[in-house]
């Protein structure tokens, strides 16, 4: 039976292959310390790649005949797959976007063949810079300084998972012409005897202009949320590669499932944002500056589908999970941690009692001032 | 002999007109407010009335009870606090340098007393003076004690309440001497506990808690969206293909300055050589 998977091992010794963060494009086994260079393997895998797709393929039509009256129902069917380890031939299931994986029975690196083939092969793919235990300790870094984290959280809370995935985004590219209207003010003051009279002059300034946005990324996976994902930005895309499977090995890989089209709204609301910024400061010489309205329209687009590197963090507190991620490439750590109530109490009582005093006095100095204090 | 006998004569009813004399122009003192209206200031004597209501503005039931009241408070203190009320000032004499005079001629004794002070009201112009001497102005301060003493009368005066602004004026001064003895330092009003002050004080403390406490939150979590691309923008790309503004048109707006006191009284703080103290103004 052919393999509809393809296990990323040592061309020189067979071990498990995986990429080590900050290699740039060299892999070496850990094992036989063999080094490999990314080109070389990827032209290695490529026809078993092909063949597993082949593979693949074939099983999948015959589940098309049998599902029905196998254990998966017809929903589980559509969104799940089963692939056969080339390590260790026990039967690997992913989801319909997984892309690389490791085999939970072997814990070999696994490509999923057919899922990085014609219109789904990215064109870039950052790799991984930063590793697990860099990872971790941002994590710890990330709990200094919060007074408000439950005193009990590092000894019982429970690091579940650590988890390095590639994560589908979409990098847009384009030149906008914007134009804007905007309201300006400018104002000014004299004491006329008893009287401050201001004088406000009020303007309609537009403008129009060009300006080039590069790589704008928007993730196009349904999984990944959208305000982890522009928290862990921006991106260093001086390190972008083009696209390889090797980089993937070791790590879990999705491709996408939100498409360029439906990403690019997003991507065309930031930069229209960004847009209005810009002409905004072109005026000048205001007091306030307000937009009325603005239009873009952009040319010379493009979009290039990428992986990023990200690091995945799980944690379990009282039964509830908390999720962190950190920029695979950049290292930028983002999070959400469990408030303690009791000390947000403690702490906001202690500040009020504290100030107090000078609270008092600034409202009687303030009384005094206005003719209240008696 | 008889020449000798004449001359011891008119020698003794001259020493007893010269004495008759003096005796008649001390006695006058205690009208002070008339000599003054006679272009002279205010001459000595040694003992004063600490009322001396020459506008007569009050009944006798009045004075008299004024005059114990002032009597109570100068025993009391070991000062001399005097209310003193005229038609008009003699001309060519300042407000301030008459009630100065008057204090220091006929109510100040720094060797004997502890301070004293004096309410000159000038009816016919609707003036008034407070003039404490340097000893009671170190207890009653120009700045503090003078201002406060002057928010309770002043209003009475502009009333024409004026015996109820000699009572609060007494009773201001009472006070202030109190606290003075008690406390050792000038009465501040700013000083005394408010539970106005309190009540907003306890407001804005609270502020100030929930104001960390959102900011101890804030930093529990650092996941947020991002609206712009500004990362991505390419610097210096901007190229302004069209600029144009336009006025449109002007607006005014108007504020009138606030008064600090919004009716028709002013006042004033002054000391002179002598270190005598005290405020008024017109009422």
């Amino acid at each position: 039976m052919a393999d509809t998977s393809v296990s990323y091992k040592c061309p020189s010794c067979g071990a498990p292959l995986g990429y080590s963060p900050g290699r740039g494009d060299r892999i070496k086994c850990e094992y036989c310390e063999t080094e490999f260079a990314v080109k070389d393997l990827d032209a290695y895998f490529a026809e078993a790649e092909q063949l597993a797709a082949k593979a693949q393929a074939a099983k999948e039509s015959k589940w098309q005949n049998t599902s029905e009256t196998e254990q998966w129902d017809a929903e589980s069917a559509t969104i799940m797959r089963a692939m056969t380890c080339s390590s260790c031939g026990a039967e690997i299931v992913c989801d319909n976007n997984t892309m690389a994986t490791e085999c939970v029975y072997c814990g070999n690196p696994t490509m999923v063949p057919g899922r990085f083939e014609g219109g789904l092969m990215p064109d870039y793919i950052i790799p991984f810079k930063k590793t697990k235990a860099e990872a971790v300790a941002a994590m710890k870094e990330f709990y200094k300084g919060k007074w408000l984290l439950p005193s009990n959280y590092a000894s019982t809370s429970r690091l579940e998972k650590i988890q390095g995935m590639y994560v589908p985004f979409w990098l847009y590219t384009s030149m906008v012409e914007s134009s804007a209207e905007f309201e300006a003010t400018s104002s000014r003051s004299w004491d006329d005897g008893d009287e401050t009279i201001t004088e406000t002059k009020h303007y309609r300034c537009s403008r129009i202009g060009n300006m080039d946005f590069c790589r704008v990324p928007v993730d196009g996976s349904v999984k990944m949320e959208d305000t982890y994902m522009e928290s862990i930005e921006p991106f260093d895309y001086a390190d972008v590669q083009p696209f390889s499977t090797t980089y993937m090995a070791g790590y879990l890989a999705d491709k996408y499932d939100v498409d360029a089209e439906q990403a690019q709204v997003k991507a065309d609301k930031r930069m229209e944002n960004s847009a209005m910024a810009n002409l905004a400061a072109t005026v000048r010489g205001y007091d306030t500056v307000e937009l009325q309205e603005g239009h873009i329209n952009k040319s010379d687009t493009s979009v290039d589908y990428a992986m990023v590197p990200v690091w995945i963090l799980s944690s379990t507190y009282q039964g509830k999970q908390y999720t962190f991620m950190m920029n695979g490439q950049t290292g930028k750590f983002v999070g959400r941690l469990p408030i303690d109530t009791k000390k947000g109490f403690l702490y906001g009582g202690l500040a009020g009692l504290v100030s107090l005093p000078l609270t008092y006095g600034i409202a009687k100095f303030v009384l005094w001032a206005i003719g209240w204090f008696d | 002999m008889k020449k000798l006998i004449t001359l011891f004569t008119v020698l003794l009813l001259s020493l007893s007109a010269v004495a008759l004399a003096a005796s008649e122009h001390e006695g006058a003192g205690v009208q002070q407010p008339q000599q003054a209206q006679s272009g002279k200031l205010p001459a000595a004597k040694a003992v004063q009335p600490l009322v001396v209501d020459e506008a007569k503005v009050m009944t006798q039931e009045q004075r008299q009870e004024l005059t114990e009241q002032l009597e109570d408070i100068s025993q009391r203190h070991n000062i001399k606090v005097a209310l003193i009320t005229i038609k008009n000032l003699p001309k060519g004499v300042t407000k301030e340098k008459y009630a100065e005079e008057l204090l220091l001629k006929h109510y100040s004794d720094k060797d004997s007393l502890a301070g004293s002070l004096l309410l000159l009201q000038v009816t016919g112009e609707r003036f008034y003076r407070i003039c404490t001497d340097p000893q009671m102005r170190q207890i009653i301060t120009d700045d503090v004690g003078i201002p406060y003493i002057q928010e309770r009368v002043v209003p009475c005066l502009q009333e024409d309440n004026y015996y109820e602004a000699y009572t609060a004026f007494a009773d201001c001064v009472d006070m202030m001497l109190d606290y003075y003895e008690t406390e050792g330092e000038p009465y501040d009003p700013f000083d005394e506990f408010s539970f106005l002050a309190l009540f907003f004080g306890l407001i804005g403390s609270s502020c100030v808690g929930y104001l960390l406490y959102s900011y101890l939150a804030a930093g529990m979590s650092n996941v947020q969206a991002e609206v712009g691309a500004d990362a991505y923008y390419k610097e210096g790309s901007l190229e302004l293909t069209h600029r144009n503004d336009t006025y449109l048109y002007t607006t005014t707006t108007v504020v009138q300055h606030s008064r600090s006191d919004d009716s028709s009284s002013d006042s004033d703080s002054s000391s002179s050589s002598s270190g005598c103290g005290g405020g008024g103004g017109s009422y």
